[in-house]
């Protein structure tokens, strides 16, 4: 994965929870990070949008619960 | 103070966690919403926060709405809210419209407004205020532009839904309404509505629009704790009209057809239904006077009359000592204030001069000065009486008396020459809701800040353990209403002063000692030996720390003073009592 799309990632992910230490890896599950709840996915969601200049569909957002699969998915929409 | 430029959610959602400093003004409110309402209850306290404010914040759960109203003993009545936020939302309304009979689709607005009034009634009686959101229109391609002509299409039925709200908030003081739908016109649907975000998450606003939405609703609770702008300042050469008029000439300015005359005439007009609202406006301009009036007498182009000027300052002063001069007149707090002038080095010079006031960034084009200020919605108010009209006259008048000290050297032969009559009354029903007013909005001349309600105001009125006293007073220029208030407490043979407060309009001409002379008066009646005075410093009541001891009271312990009546000789004064007709006692 290419450094500026982790960077990007976990300069999303640390606003969205309100945590400047937050470290992220390929495998990071919803579950494993405090604060990541249905409120934050959908600020988490928005803001990956418009950093990363994709769209998701409402399935995927629903799909999407740890790091990997937002950073593949990112990847396929980014031509 | 009021803010221009929102702020993103993130920062708003940072703020809302931040504790708040311990002097912050309190509001209490709840959020009851039937779709998911944590980022929105987040803004609020963000901005909240943001604007100075603390604000305790209920959050009702998932569409529980009327459980929590209807409840007596719900956690939404156990908390007790100063104000109820309902947010209804239309895309929920409009996923249920397709399950309806066609009668019954019909049939919407009617109950919609049934469930509305239900749900305020139960709230008013509480005594809480409710503020509903109105709706935005989800459109539906039903019918198309048709559906203007169908009764029982959504379109229709929603729009007949926010006049139904329109109509309760008109007959119920308690009852206000967030205006959803024009801001929705004004950003566009799709800054207000993602339909993944709604379908998977229960989201009706967008994150981007909740800092717009919370910035209006807080505008709104905070208006109520007397938060608004009540004044704007208005340079006059490319502001009012383009050109010069020194330069140009009277003909040559831009106003009516001539240039961007348009332009200049679409403010005016916007400007006069504000000062036909009770916003005052005022005039600092660097011209000479004369230069300055002549399109106001002359031109007949200018929406905008001398009449509707409360204080017109033309000269070449700076413009910070002219915006003093103007507050010494009309006693409006900075903060209250904002300032429009074309030329960005004079906003510097009064956005540095006095931080609180609303300094808007004019556009460069003064075909944009309107829809500019309007997106801003930067005069949010929490009530409106005809008598709000008629203060720029109540102005004006004081303007004149201001000219008119200046030609007395002797301030006695001054305050003689007014006139000054005073008229004296317990409280009674016609002026409670002028008390508890004054004892809500005065922060200056007040001595111990204590506020009331209309109820509390009327509850002191029937005490057998209270004198009230209202002052009316009235100058041969005109009728300053109710200036001072005062409140005594009576512990045995003394008067404690409880509350006593003054209107700034009328420092310096003698009612502080007409006031006490009042008081000893009625303390001999009543057969008190001693009044004693206590001052409660805030940050804005520094102006009568010494009011007691420069009346002659003796300290008696800390911020504690005491008169004793039986050798207070009285203080000569330049006011005479105006006798009332005697009320027929109760």
């Amino acid at each position: 994965m290419s450094d500026n799309l982790w960077n990007g990632l976990t300069t999303v992910f640390r606003e969205a929870l309100d945590n400047d230490s937050l470290t992220l890896t390929e495998g990071t599950t919803a579950k494993e990070v405090e604060g990541w709840d249905s409120i934050t996915h959908v600020l988490i969601v928005v803001a990956v949008e418009k950093k990363f200049r994709v769209k998701f569909t409402a399935g995927e957002i629903q799909r999407l619960q740890n790091v990997g699969e937002f950073a593949a998915l990112i990847r396929s929409k980014q031509v | 103070m009021f803010v221009i430029n929102p702020l993103e959610l993130t920062a708003l959602l940072k703020l809302a966690r931040q504790p708040c400093p311990g002097a912050a003004p309190v509001m209490r409110a709840a959020v009851l919403a039937d779709t998911a309402s944590q980022l929105l209850a987040g803004s609020l306290r963000g901005y909240a926060r943001h604007l100075g404010f603390k604000l305790e914040l209920f959050e009702g759960e998932f569409d529980q709405i009327e459980m929590a109203v209807f409840d007596p003993a719900s956690t939404l009545h156990m908390f007790r809210p100063e104000t109820v936020i309902i947010y209804l939302a239309a895309e929920k309304m409009g996923v249920k419209f397709g399950t309806y009979s066609v009668k019954e689709r019909g049939a919407l607005a009617s109950e919609f407004a049934s469930r509305v009034r239900g749900l305020h009634q139960t709230l008013s009686t509480q005594g809480y205020q409710t503020l509903f959101f109105n709706l935005a229109d989800p459109g539906d391609g039903v019918f198309g532009n048709y559906g203007n002509k169908v009764a029982w299409s959504f379109q229709n039925q929603i729009r007949l839904c926010n006049l139904e709200l329109a109509r309760l908030a008109e007959e119920a003081s308690d009852c206000h309404v967030f205006d959803l739908a024009a801001l929705q016109s004004a950003q566009g649907r799709n800054a207000l509505f993602d339909p993944k975000l709604y379908f998977t998450a229960k989201f009706a606003l967008t994150p981007g629009i909740l800092p717009l939405v919370a910035r209006e609703v807080v505008k709104m609770l905070t208006a109520r704790k007397g938060s608004f702008l009540k004044c704007v300042i208005l340079d006059l050469d490319n502001t009012l009209w383009g050109g010069v008029v020194a330069d140009d000439g009277l003909d040559r300015i831009q106003i009516g057809e001539l240039g961007l005359g348009p332009a200049f005439t679409a403010f005016q007009s916007w400007l006069k239904q504000l000062r036909d609202r009770g916003i005052v406006l005022a005039v600092c301009s660097k011209n000479d006077e004369a230069n300055a009036r002549e399109p106001f007498m002359r031109h007949p182009d200018m929406v905008l009359q001398l009449e509707d000027i409360a204080v017109f300052k033309a000269n070449w002063q700076d413009k910070a000592t002219n915006i003093r001069e103007i507050k010494s007149i009309i006693d409006i707090d900075y903060g209250a204030m904002m300032f429009l002038d074309d030329n960005p080095a004079e906003r510097h010079l009064v956005r540095e001069s006095f931080p609180t006031m609303t300094v808007p960034e004019l556009p460069e084009d003064p075909s944009e000065y309107v829809s500019y200020l309007i997106g801003l919605n930067p005069f949010e108010t929490a009530s409106y009486t005809a008598k709000d009209a008629r203060r720029t006259n109540e102005y004006q008048v004081e303007a004149k008396r201001h000219a008119e000290r200046e030609k007395f050297v002797d301030l006695n032969d001054f305050l003689r020459s007014l006139e000054m009559r005073a008229l004296v009354q317990p409280f009674l029903p016609f002026n409670f809701p002028r008390v508890a007013q004054l004892t809500q909005r005065s922060n200056q001349f007040n001595l111990r800040t204590v506020r009331y309600t209309e109820k509390q105001v009327e509850t002191l009125a029937n005490s057998a353990a209270h004198v009230t006293l209202a002052f009316e007073l009235k100058d041969r220029f005109g009728d300053n209403g109710l200036i001072s208030v005062v409140i005594l407490e009576i512990l045995g043979e003394t008067f404690f002063v409880d509350t006593w407060l003054m209107s700034c309009r009328v420092l310096g001409r003698g009612v502080e000692q007409f006031v006490l002379n009042t008081i000893v008066e009625r303390a001999r009646e009543h057969g008190i030996k001693r009044v004693t005075g206590e001052y409660l410093p805030t940050t804005k009541n520094g102006m009568v720390k010494d009011h007691y001891s420069k009346l002659g009271f003796a300290p008696e312990a800390a911020n504690r003073w005491v008169l004793e009546a039986a050798s207070y000789t009285g203080w000569p004064i330049n006011i005479v009592w105006e006798k009332v007709e005697e009320e027929a006692s109760a």
